[in-house]
């Protein structure tokens, strides 16, 4: 029993490492040079977006240039900031016209490997797509493009630095600022965003001083059968939601936690009903994707929702299998949720123990990921 | 047949009018819509009064819509689609875009171009006595699948990328209470990929067919005081049964039920057609 995590951490690792290794890319797609982290595979990336240095280049401009909201007050980095993981610290964020965004903005470390989109959303599997999302969303509005889409066009191409952008990365197009020229430069950048150099990381290459005997404690809590984290958050980025280039697509899977049970039927707060929204199954409210858990320690507060301030937080949730909302509006008991998943239920942790799991989530904190100057602010 | 008479039509004209017996010449029919509060016009930069349960006041943001298959129908039954004119701007295919808004008032996401009509041709008879048309995108072109996709599908207000999809009808305005109150019906519930293709919770398809409608002389009436006649534009969601001022084509949204129902649709379930009651559409 004990040495099941040892088995399944290990042969994540050779397969990941398998996977980079031993299929070599055709000619053409390796025209790009990824700089991948040891051990990781190539990401998937769309027929009709090939990899450039030049569209990285302009994407990270694009992410951080304020200009590309409506009213010029907001960018991508606003909710996606570099220090914290890409992500932004708040329970919830507000749009560039003040709207209320429902969801938590999650980190973006590794994003490229993801199967689908953003907390729940199924239809959401490319980063192109993705990328519409917060450019043209009206409900909540994020960065409010589309009252002034044509105005923010000519504002970018009344920039030289644009001009030459725009032209080195996509040379092949008459008019190369718009929609489809933006979100593929946008998701370009965002495939670079690679977190592979964090303790467990090394610990992975062999190098097992990396970890403390206390995270080394957590690992082992963390994929062994008391906690059961390993089930759903599995696989390099600790997340089931995961492809590589040339793999075949798996059924996706979403889970839900039982952090609300409203009427006791199951039911989540309105906003955010989780995969209810796109199937419509009274199963599927409060269903959510497995977030990857690279930099975890960087992305607080957790939880779709923002809901649970700390890591310890999140682990009293798992060791009470759910949570019992005692008052407020949303009020209900989670731990009795008809849609959890059976691997949520209680369990009991020493505090020395839950020390330890806290532990192993902070040696997934990659600290050149948010210091590496690729990925920072090219207009500071 | 056709191309050939539109294009040689000014030397053919007069033999056209001897022809016209048979049910061979062709004429170019506009249907013309008409967005009203009840019998008044609806337009931007106006409050207008007395609308939904609450008698609320409104003031109009944004309203278009896409329609399809514009058909002309006979007394006899027979049915002749428009051959829309492929303008560039508006029309493509069998596909229309209407834009109400002109960018004066609230209408901030408005531009002068406003089309309130569908043009195109179709034989010509004089005993046209309805028509039928399709709102939205059907579900194989609805799909924000790649690159853009030529005017009027290039409209981003109308771009649903959230579901993966087109707004098929969008209709916001402000209330006292509600900065804005909503009313987006398009294809809802989606989950799928480019690769496999989408199936949708409620494709939410609406035809509809106005009996009584002669294309020279009337008009579809789209009145937003029938639209609304059952929600309560004032009132502002609780967060607790309800996140959104309006519907957004959602499945557990309360005000959706009271919006479809004018369009034969129930919230919930396919979205199959059902019979349309003359409170959002009528003939004028
Ligand atoms: C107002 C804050 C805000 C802005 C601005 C914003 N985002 Fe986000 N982002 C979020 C939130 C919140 C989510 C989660 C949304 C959800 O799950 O529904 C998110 C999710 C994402 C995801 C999905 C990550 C995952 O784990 O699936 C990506 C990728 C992303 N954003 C990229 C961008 C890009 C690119 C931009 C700029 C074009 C941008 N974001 C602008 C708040 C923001
Ligand atoms: C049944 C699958 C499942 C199991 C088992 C599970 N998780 Fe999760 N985890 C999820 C899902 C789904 C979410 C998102 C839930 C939500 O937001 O509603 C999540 C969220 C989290 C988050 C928040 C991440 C963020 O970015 O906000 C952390 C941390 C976490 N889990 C750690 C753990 C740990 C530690 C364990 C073991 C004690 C564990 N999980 C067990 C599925 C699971």
């Amino acid at each position: 029993m004990f040495h099941a995590w040892k088995v399944s951490a290990v042969l994540g690792a050779l397969l990941a490492v398998g996977c980079g290794g031993k299929d070599p890319t055709p000619p053409a797609a390796s025209a790009y040079a990824w700089k991948l982290p040891a051990g990781f595979p190539e990401p998937v990336v769309p027929g009709d977006n090939p990899m450039s240095e030049a569209k990285v280049e302009l994407g990270r401009h694009l992410f951080y240039d304020i200009r590309l909201s409506g009213n010029g007050t907001q960018s991508c980095a606003s909710c996606h900031e570099q220090q914290r993981a890409f992500s932004d610290g708040r329970v919830t964020p507000v749009g560039a016209t003040g709207d209320r965004v429902p969801r938590n903005a999650p980190g973006l470390a590794n994003v490229a490997y993801l199967s689908t989109y953003t907390w729940a959303n199924p239809v959401l599997e490319t980063l192109e797509k993705q990328a519409l999302v917060p450019l043209f969303n009206e409900h909540p509005t994020e960065l409010g493009l589309t009252p002034r889409f044509e105005e923010v066009l000519q504002r970018l191409r009344d920039d030289a630095r644009y001009q030459e952008l725009f032209r080195a990365a996509f040379p092949e197009e008459a008019e190369p600022v718009g929609r489809d020229t933006l979100v593929k430069a946008l998701a370009s950048f965002q495939r670079t965003l690679l977190s592979g150099e964090a303790p467990y990381d090394r610990y992975l290459r062999g190098e097992t001083s990396a970890l403390s005997p206390a995270a080394k404690r957590g690992m082992e809590l963390f994929f062994g059968e008391r906690a059961e984290c390993y089930h759903c958050h599995s696989g390099p980025h600790l997340t089931n939601s995961f492809r590589v280039r040339d793999s075949t697509p798996e059924e996706l899977q979403f889970f839900n936690t039982g952090l609300y049970n409203m009427n006791g039927n199951g039911t989540y707060p309105p906003d955010n009903p989780g995969l209810f929204e796109f199937t419509r199954k009274e199963g599927d409210w409060g269903r959510f994707r497995v977030p990857p858990l690279r930099n975890v320690a960087l992305t607080a507060p957790y939880m779709h929702d923002g809901s649970i301030a700390t890591l310890e937080g999140v682990i009293d949730h798992y060791m009470a299998g759910g949570r019992n909302v005692t008052e407020g509006p949303f009020s209900g008991d989670g731990r009795a949720n008809p849609n959890k998943d059976p691997l949520v239920r209680p369990f009991t942790l020493s505090p020395d123990e839950r020390a330890d799991l806290v532990a192993f989530l902070e040696s997934l904190t990659d600290t050149e990921f948010i210091q590496d100057p690729r990925f920072s602010n090219p207009w500071e | 047949m056709s191309a050939v008479l539109k294009s040689a039509s000014w030397w053919l004209l007069p033999s056209l009018l001897l022809m016209q017996g048979c049910g061979e010449s062709e004429k170019t029919y506009t249907v013309r819509f008409s967005p009203q509060v009840r019998e008044q016009a609806l337009a931007c930069g106006t409050s207008y009064t007395d609308i939904g349960t609450s008698r609320g006041v409104i003031d109009l943001v944004d309203f278009r819509a896409y329609v399809r298959d514009v058909t002309l129908v006979r007394a006899n039954g027979e049915r002749h689609p428009l051959a829309l004119d492929q303008d560039g701007t508006w029309q493509r295919d069998n596909l229309a875009l209407l834009d109400f808004v002109d960018g004066t008032g609230e209408c901030v996401a408005g531009n002068p171009g406003v089309r309130a009509e569908v043009v195109g041709t179709a034989p010509e008879h004089d005993d046209y006595t309805a028509l039928e048309f399709k709102l939205g995108l059907p579900p194989e072109r609805n799909h924000l699948n790649g690159p853009i996709e030529p005017a009027p599908l290039n409209a981003p207000q109308m771009w649903w990328s959230w579901q993966g999809g087109f707004k098929f009808v969008k209709l916001d305005v402000r209330s006292r209470t509600n900065e804005l109150f909503y009313f987006h019906l398009g294809a809802a519930g989606c989950t799928g990929s480019v690769a496999e293709g989408y199936t949708c919770g409620a494709d939410n398809q609406v035809t509809v067919l106005l009996n009584g409608f002669n294309p020279d002389t009337n008009q579809v009436v789209l009145d937003i005081a029938g639209l609304y006649s059952g929600v309560d534009v004032e009132r502002v969601p609780d967060g607790v049964t309800d996140s959104m001022p309006g519907c957004m084509s959602g499945a557990n949204d309360p005000e959706c039920p009271l919006f479809f129902e004018h369009f034969g649709l129930t919230a919930s379930t396919s979205g199959g057609p059902q019979t349309l009651p003359a409170t959002f559409f009528r003939v004028r």
